[in-house]
């Protein structure tokens, strides 16, 4: 059965890189895609300045991640991530067990947005 | 096929009983507030976290709060403590700067006193514009138990 879930409900942060220089989203929120074949994330991104955010992936905890997509500015409307478990490892767009997002600053930052994941 | 809709509001309820952390026993981690972003042009001096998101310790003698605030200007935000909802409200943390720490209250006695409930305010500048950005995680019992996982799909 497929499921919608959000990764992030609306939000705002806001900071500076030399206080906060990396916001990565807690772990209890990281989404557990391991019983999905495909998934589609939805971003709205209203605006990202000063920085990085990062979609990205593993297979287990501790493993190395894999960047899906990321943003450095807004965006006017919403765009779609395709992933897919049947592509080889380390793919951009290969579906990884675990999903969460990261931010990273390279000056004073803030980011506004919405992440959901639809998996199947 | 149909497609379920999860929503976080009613998963973090069922996780952590509407803001009721577990009895004792087994850790337990609730999102105490997620991240959220307050602004405000001045003339607002205080906000209050609403009294339904209170944390009610009731069967805790220890909490763990993480405190993560990336953003804050002209405004503090103040941790603070009752043994009822009427108060009178004791002032465990008043932070200023732009911070990542771990704030430990004890219903056992010393500097931390939690009675029962904990909430958050900001106190904002009434003459300024002030901004804040922060989230708060509590856990109670030792930490070392808190098992913690990502969200199943």
């Amino acid at each position: 059965m497929g499921v919608v879930m959000e990764l992030q409900p609306w939000m705002t942060l806001k900071g500076s890189n030399t206080t906060t220089p990396m916001v990565i989203q807690e772990l209890d929120e990281w989404i557990d895609t391991s019983a999905y074949k495909t998934g589609v994330l939805q971003a709205e991104i209203l605006k990202v300045s000063g920085g990085t955010l990062y979609i990205e992936g593993c297979d287990v905890q501790g493993g190395s991640f894999t960047t899906h997509a990321f943003y450095t500015v807004g965006l006017s409307s919403a765009t779609l991530v395709f992933l897919n478990k049947n592509v080889p490892y380390g793919a951009t767009n290969r579906l990884s067990n675990l999903i969460r997002w990261k931010f990273e600053a390279t000056s004073s930052w803030e980011a506004s947005f919405r992440l959901t994941l639809i998996l199947k | 096929m149909a497609t379920t809709y999860m929503d976080r509001a009613a998963m973090l309820q069922a996780q952590a009983g509407a803001g009721k952390v577990s009895a004792g026993g087994s850790a337990v981690k609730y999102h105490f507030q997620p991240w959220l972003t307050l602004s405000a042009p001045g003339g607002t001096d205080d906000v209050i976290q609403p009294c339904r998101h209170w944390l009610d310790g009731i069967n805790e003698s220890t909490l763990h709060m993480k405190i993560e605030m990336t953003y804050v200007t002209n405004a503090t935000l103040v941790i603070e403590a009752a043994l009822s909802r009427e108060g009178p409200w004791m002032q465990c943390a008043m932070l200023t700067a732009a911070t990542y720490n771990m704030l430990v209250m004890s219903s056992e006695g010393g500097a931390m006193t939690f009675g029962r409930y904990v909430r958050w305010r900001v106190d904002g500048h009434a003459a300024n514009p002030w901004e804040v950005c922060f989230q708060l995680m509590v856990t109670s019992g030792a930490m070392s138990d808190a098992k913690l996982a990502p969200r199943k799909a």
